[in-house]
């Protein structure tokens, strides 16, 4: 485009807009136009940004609670199954042994230290134990064993728990097609109802009316955070065993 | 933009009063068309909420029943009949029963939509009976297992002012008891007392209650409510529109089993009360010498009274005339007995029903909506949730 010399670059161009380019006002109110569609569309992309970032958060909290329901109800079973394991060693087992410390055959190392979970969560089997029979994960003393509470009401029979098995979830079922997460541990203790005086010994008398009778606890942790623990008190009749009550344990 | 049309821009009035009016109208346009796709994202923005609502109800209805269920007929560690409750007694009943509005007090054996379920907890507040208790008995001599907790000012092995408790024994009555006092071997329970007579054994023992039911609050809105069996009651989930329960149980009648009946531990039976021996007449209920509720005498043996009702393993569906047609426990002119096949109950079926608590939400009455309500877009429908499901009671399930 050819432009007069006044037009060309050098000159006061504020001055010479009306005349080298007709219409040129007219042209920026147009670009100011623009301006307002562009802020009519940053408003409404806000806005909607805003009702899918409320659903999208919505959802992600659903999704999560589901999980987290659904993990509940596998680490359930779990531990209901670590249980039940126990009670396959337990059937010829000595109980005399596993109270005082023997293990079953489902285990994963030593009955101590440190186990690192999904996610990368420890899991110190010696808190757990120490959680169990004392509510301390740091450790019980006798004292604290024999004091009477809500979850331990017998005092000084209050059971004296034994880490029994424990590993993966997976290596309970070698089996499965399906990679289960988690892991599983169970212990024992004598039964409450004991009059031997004697936690790390089934009754022997006949008139012990604990005799032949204990209790097994199963907790799984995981999948993901779920933590679940069942409880059974089993009972020796003849060869065999018999779960006498099923209880979950809630904290 | 090209110099001959700013020129155009610049110089034609006409042409900008019709641009102006296209651009009007397209603008209107534009605007409707956001308008309309924010009252739809409105829509969906307020309807997402309540059908996660909706849901988390849901999960909170389904665990109460599943807790309650799962924890069913767990019995006590001491006395002959320990082990599972519903060995003994029904555990899981149609019904509502407890201290208050008790179902069979006022001649109801079965609704539909009503669960009672009795459990032991492990607890130190259990023992055995040291003297016999009469009908209407307020005081209970007991003797305290050598597994008692420690004894405290107010208790003694565990059972103190309020303690909830069952007496039961081996011959399938069974009360729900609050404590008053105790002290020494003598526990005090509330009036009107014991509604059986009981021998020396029976096993008094801390005790859950769960009764599950609907219920409609003053504001006319439907409730999951739980009641303690004793004086609390109290509601779960709201807008719960229905509930209803179906039993599956154990198609064999109860068997004696090899111990003998004059042998203080049990078990006697594969469920069910024990007989008394062939010759021996309980005085307190109506069936002859030797016989009870689930067993009859023929040819001087035991033998079942309750009916094969299928030749399988395979658990059966326990109709509602099954569970309240007898025979009964006790007997039948026992104005607290229940029906003897209830101690055949092995499997529950739960069918609950929630809908979104706003009536804005809903459409119009249909296979979707029980209650109907004002919603008439897409974006504001959350039908109703109907979920169901199956518990099956391990300490109902022994020996299976």
């Amino acid at each position: 485009m050819l432009l007069p010399p006044t037009c060309r670059s050098g000159v006061d161009m504020a001055a010479a807009r009306e005349t080298c380019w007709p219409g040129f006002g007219l042209a920026t109110r147009a670009g100011q136009s623009d301006g307002v569609a562009l802020l009519t569309m940053l408003v409404v992309l806000i806005a909607t940004a805003a009702f899918v970032a409320a659903l999208v958060l919505t959802s992600v909290v659903e999704t999560r609670i589901a999980a987290s329901w659904r993990d509940g109800a596998a680490a359930m079973s779990a531990a209901d199954a670590v249980a039940r394991r126990a009670l396959l060693d337990l059937a010829t087992a000595d109980w005399d042994a596993a109270l005082g410390g023997a293990v079953s055959t489902f285990t994963d190392g030593p009955p101590s230290g440190v186990r690192v979970l999904e996610g990368a969560m420890q899991l110190s089997l010696d808190a757990e134990t120490s959680e169990l029979a004392c509510g301390n994960p740091t450790g019980c003393s006798d004292a604290e064993v024999s004091r009477a509470s809500a979850e331990r009401p017998w005092g000084a029979n209050n059971p004296r728990w034994r880490l029994f098995g424990y590993g993966p979830l997976a290596a309970l079922f070698p089996d499965d097609p399906y990679p289960l997460r988690g892991y599983v541990a169970s212990w024992v203790a004598d039964d409450p109802t004991e009059t031997d005086g004697s936690p790390s010994h089934d009754g022997a008398t006949a008139d012990n009316p604990g005799r032949g009778v204990l209790l097994v606890t199963g907790r799984a942790y995981g999948p993901g955070v779920a933590r679940r623990t069942v409880q059974l008190v089993v009972e020796r009749v003849g060869t065999e065993l018999r779960i006498i009550a099923w209880r979950e344990l809630r904290p | 933009m090209s110099r001959r049309r700013l020129h155009r821009l610049a110089s034609s009035a006409g042409t900008t009063l019709i641009e102006a009016l296209v651009a009007a109208a397209i603008f209107t346009v534009l605007v409707a068309s956001v308008l309309g796709l924010v009252e739809r994202l409105q829509g969906t923005l307020q309807a997402e909420p309540e059908r996660a609502d909706l849901q988390q109800r849901t999960r909170v209805a389904v665990e109460q029943i599943q807790s309650a269920l799962n924890e069913a007929g767990a019995g006590p560690l001491v006395g002959a009949t320990r082990g599972s409750l519903g060995r003994y007694v029904a555990s899981v009943l149609p019904y509502r029963i407890g201290r208050l509005r008790n179902d069979p007090e006022s001649g109801v054996r079965y609704r539909p939509d009503v669960l009672s379920v009795l459990s032991v907890p492990l607890t130190g507040a259990q023992a055995v009976l040291r003297d016999g208790a009469a009908v209407d008995a307020t005081f209970l001599t007991l003797e305290w297992p050598a597994s008692c907790p420690p004894p405290s000012s107010a208790t003694v092995c565990g059972f103190g002012p309020g303690t909830s408790a069952v007496v039961f024994d081996r011959r399938g009555r069974w009360d729900l008891v609050t404590v008053e006092s105790a002290a020494g071997s003598t526990v005090t329970i509330d009036a009107p007392g014991l509604r059986f007579a009981y021998s020396p054994g029976a096993v008094v023992s801390e005790v859950r209650v769960d009764v599950l039911s609907l219920r409609v609050d003053a504001q006319g809105i439907s409730q999951l409510s739980r009641y303690d069996g004793f004086v609390a009651e109290f509601p779960i989930v709201e807008h719960v529109e229905s509930v209803s329960f179906e039993y599956f149980g154990e198609p064999l009648p109860p068997q004696r089993l090899g111990v003998p009946l004059d042998n203080t531990w049990g078990p006697w039976t594969t469920y069910g009360p024990s007989p008394p021996l062939a010759v021996v007449d309980d005085p307190d209920d109506t069936w002859p010498a030797g016989e009870n509720c689930v067993f009859q005498i023929a040819a001087g043996e035991h033998v079942p009274r309750l009916a094969t009702l299928s030749t399988g393993r395979v658990l059966v569906t326990l109709d509602p005339a099954t569970l309240r047609d007898g025979p009964w426990c006790p007997d039948a002119g026992n104005p607290h007995a229940y029906d003897a096949d209830l101690l055949r109950v092995r499997r529950v079926r739960a069918t609950l029903r929630l809908q979104v608590a706003s009536s804005a939400l809903r459409g119009a009455a249909s296979a979707f909506f029980l209650r109907g309500g004002s919603s008439t877009t897409a974006e504001r429908l959350v039908p109703d949730q109907e979920i169901v499901f199956d518990v099956a009671p391990a300490n109902l399930s022994f020996g299976r």
